[in-house]
């Protein structure tokens, strides 16, 4: 009997002791109990080591990503780790994850990494070819973020030429083409918007081609100041950025 | 027959009765607690996600099932010294091993559909579209259960339940990472290589091929051919590792 | 036909070899035969081969040299095992079954069905007075109940030999009363009977005919009135006896 009584003693006085380490390591002052470090293992090792569970693997990783990104969004300091690698890996291990490309895309053109963007959709596009979303929003990353209007006007045009592609791709791209001066491709482009509006009956969008073409169709004959026109930008250091 | 049924019989009741059905409850809490959480914390991408984690759990659970129950399989009869009363009567060993193959397989298949059930159900219920691929990816995962517990059936013939586990685990990684000792094989000096190859085709499993789970949640369904296949390779190659543990099994001394 | 034998060993020897190199001898040159319808005892101190003989007889083990021949056969032969039984030493057996379901599984190894199954099920169960537990999961038997569903389950097919290992070893008075009652009762309906024991009251009870097995050697044998003399000397006496002079032989 007294040897029950040791035990009993003895984890009353455990768990008590438990109990006390546990108030006093919780009332250690923390730095800050936000998600402020990311991070991201090595592609490699989880590439390889994902056996099958490559989606729930992503899965994983972007609720961690998108719990990090919205504390980091709402605090003042808009500085972000390792978003270029995270959304890689998770793009990597589920290439067809459409949103996290989506949200890669403006997350990383917000903080200031375009190329990052450009090539993870990149490799969406190579790994979801009848998609035209992918060129879309990469031509939507050179235009907004990158600044790389030519980049940005041949990214729209191959969207356009996917099955059932946004018909704004091809009004996006003759838009592109002409603030970068290139009139015969702009033209091009707007004649080809000005047909489908026609095909679709589209009156809103068949007015707005129209005037486009004839207002290139001047500028080509000297007979108007060029409209849209951009500043030249320099854009040699990303020359490969557009090109697939 | 009747010998073979009478051990599946007695296979499936003594696994049943390790409290295995468990899993069930915990995969169909697990599933519905992180619908509820994923709806908050995933950016509208819960759907996804849930795809993604029951088709996952579907087969972890039965994969972690057939390695750890399967390597048992054999060791407990001799450990309980049960094999003694089975195998001095006129029963053909190789049949024994088809008993309790069979035995644990009903097990497998009957926790897998009611997980099965219990997935689809819940993407009913959230009013997602059910495809056909889902069923696919479930079935391949079935068809690879038979494939590992037959393999761990094999290594249990002749290996103690911890070291049997840790083949399977290892043939289990190994046979989800096949193409990249495939590539590592192309690379192998003349001669290396065509051993190499030869065992990556003939001796060691290629688990990729009943792996379709990551494909099927963006819509794909495995084509008649894929499926003949893929039912085709488990059953042949299981029929192989079964010939190999039949011969072991016989030659062995208890 | 001069003798009708139902066991023969000859010159069986069983060596162990493990790694690297261990080689143990558990049986060493053992030649004995049992007569059909005796009631045989192999007799022997812990460790003496007992176990590792009737094992070879049941074709679980197989013999490094020498021969078995069980029921004019061999003993892997599924012919020979029909009309062979097996009680194995500490019988445990699956617990989650219960006393009725796990004859029904031994019956079923043997292809019986329907209600001469059934009919044989109830008999063992009555044979053994096991009829009042046949519902009760084995994991609640008793190790003498458990002893006694065994000898049912080697019954099953009503075999003309049966192996018994150790019945009455570990078992409280009336459980070791119950086995020996039961045995007597298969001696009576002609059964040949071999089996293991160290329990030398049993044996000289039991047996018409004994061997002592001392570290795998055969070192006497006989009828039970041969080698205690007619009753001079007790069996136990005679079986220390002979234990000891083996040992001083021995070194």
């Amino acid at each position: 009997m007294a040897s029950v009584v040791k035990w009993v003693v003895a984890g009353v006085l455990a768990a008590g002791l438990a109990a006390a380490s546990n108030w006093r390591i919780e009332s250690l002052p923390e730095p800050s109990v936000e998600y402020n470090i990311l991070f991201v293992p090595p592609e490699k090792l989880v590439t390889e080591a994902a056996s099958g569970f490559d989606n729930l693997i992503a899965d994983g990783l972007w609720l961690g990503l998108l719990q990090y990104y919205g504390d980091r969004v709402v605090s003042d300091d808009h500085k972000f780790m390792n978003l270029p690698a995270a959304f890689r890996l998770i793009t990597r291990l589920d290439s067809h994850f459409w949103f996290a490309y989506w949200l890669g895309a403006f997350a990383l053109g917000d903080s200031h990494e375009p190329d990052a963007a450009i090539t993870m959709l990149r490799w969406g596009e190579q790994n979801n070819p009848d998609d035209y979303n992918y060129p879309y929003l990469a031509g939507f990353v050179n235009f907004a973020f990158a600044k790389d209007h030519q980049a940005a006007a041949n990214c729209f045009e191959r969207s356009a030429k996917k099955p059932n592609a946004s018909r704004f791709a091809r009004t996006m791209a003759a838009r592109m083409y002409q603030t970068e001066g290139q009139d015969a491709l702009a033209l091009g482009m707007w004649q080809s918007v000005l047909k489908g509006a026609e095909a679709e009956g589209d009156k809103s969008l068949i007015a707005i081609a129209k005037r486009n073409v004839t207002r290139i169709q001047q500028e080509m004959a000297g007979l108007r100041k060029p409209a849209f026109r951009k500043k030249p930008r320099d854009v040699s250091a990303r020359a490969d950025m557009d090109k697939q | 027959m009747n010998q073979i049924v009478a051990i599946a019989r007695n296979t499936f009741l003594e696994t049943i009765r390790d409290r295995i059905l468990n899993a069930i409850l915990v995969f169909a809490v697990l599933l519905i607690v992180a619908s509820i959480l994923l709806g908050q914390l995933s950016a509208g991408q819960d759907i996804k996600i849930i795809k993604d984690l029951g088709l996952a759990s579907v087969s972890f659970f039965g994969v972690v099932i057939a390695i750890f129950v399967g390597t048992s399989l054999v060791h407990k009869e001799l450990d309980k010294r049960t094999v003694f009363v089975v195998l001095t009567k006129p029963v053909n060993r190789a049949r024994f091993l088809v008993g309790k193959l069979l035995g644990l397989m009903t097990t497998l298949t009957m926790l897998t559909i009611l997980m099965g059930l219990a997935y689809l159900g819940l993407l009913v219920f959230l009013g997602v579209p059910v495809e056909v691929g889902l069923f696919q990816a479930i079935m391949f995962s079935w068809l690879e259960l038979i494939v590992l517990t037959t393999m761990t059936l094999l290594f249990s013939t002749f290996s103690s339940p911890v070291l049997s586990m840790l083949y399977a685990f290892a043939m289990y990684f190994y046979g989800h990472n096949a193409q990249t000792f495939k590539l590592l094989a192309q690379k192998a000096a003349p001669g290396l290589r065509e051993l190499l190859l030869g065992a990556y085709y003939v001796v060691l499993p290629n688990l990729t091929h009943f792996d379709i789970k990551n494909r099927v949640v963006y819509g794909y369904t495995a084509g008649f051919e894929q499926v003949g296949l893929a039912i085709a390779y488990s059953l042949v190659y299981s029929l192989g590792l079964f010939c190999v543990a039949a011969v072991i099994f016989h030659k062995r001394e208890f | 036909m001069m003798d009708d034998w139902i066991v023969e060993a000859v010159g069986l020897t069983k060596v162990y070899t493990s790694f690297p190199r261990k080689r143990v001898t558990t049986l060493d040159n053992v030649s004995f035969k049992v007569r059909r319808g005796e009631t045989f005892g192999l007799l022997g101190p812990n460790g003496a081969g007992k176990t590792t003989s009737q094992k070879l007889f049941l074709g679980l083990l197989r013999p490094s040299s020498g021969s078995v021949r069980v029921l004019g056969g061999e003993p892997d032969d599924p012919e020979v095992r029909a009309r062979v039984g097996f009680l194995p030493e500490n019988p445990y057996f699956y617990t989650y079954l219960t006393g009725r379901e796990f004859l029904e599984f031994c019956a079923a190894l043997f292809d019986m069905r329907g209600a001469a199954k059934h009919q044989r099920i109830d008999e063992l169960l009555m044979l053994v007075g096991m009829s009042s537990a046949a519902e009760t999961q084995l994991r609640r038997y008793s190790k003498g109940m458990l002893q006694r569903i065994g000898i049912a389950q080697a019954l099953i097919n009503d075999p003309e030999l049966i192996f018994l290992d150790e019945p009455t070893s570990g078992l409280d008075p009336l459980g070791h009363k119950q086995i020996g009652r039961i045995i007597k009762t298969l001696k009576a309906e002609g059964k040949t009977l071999f089996f293991n024991s160290h329990i030398m009251v049993d044996v000289e009870e039991l047996c018409d005919q004994v061997a002592i097995l001392h570290k795998g050697r055969l070192v006497a044998s006989g009828t039970v009135g041969a080698l205690t003399g007619d009753g001079r000397e007790s069996l136990e006496d005679v079986f220390v006896r002979t234990i000891e002079e083996a040992e001083a032989i021995g070194r």
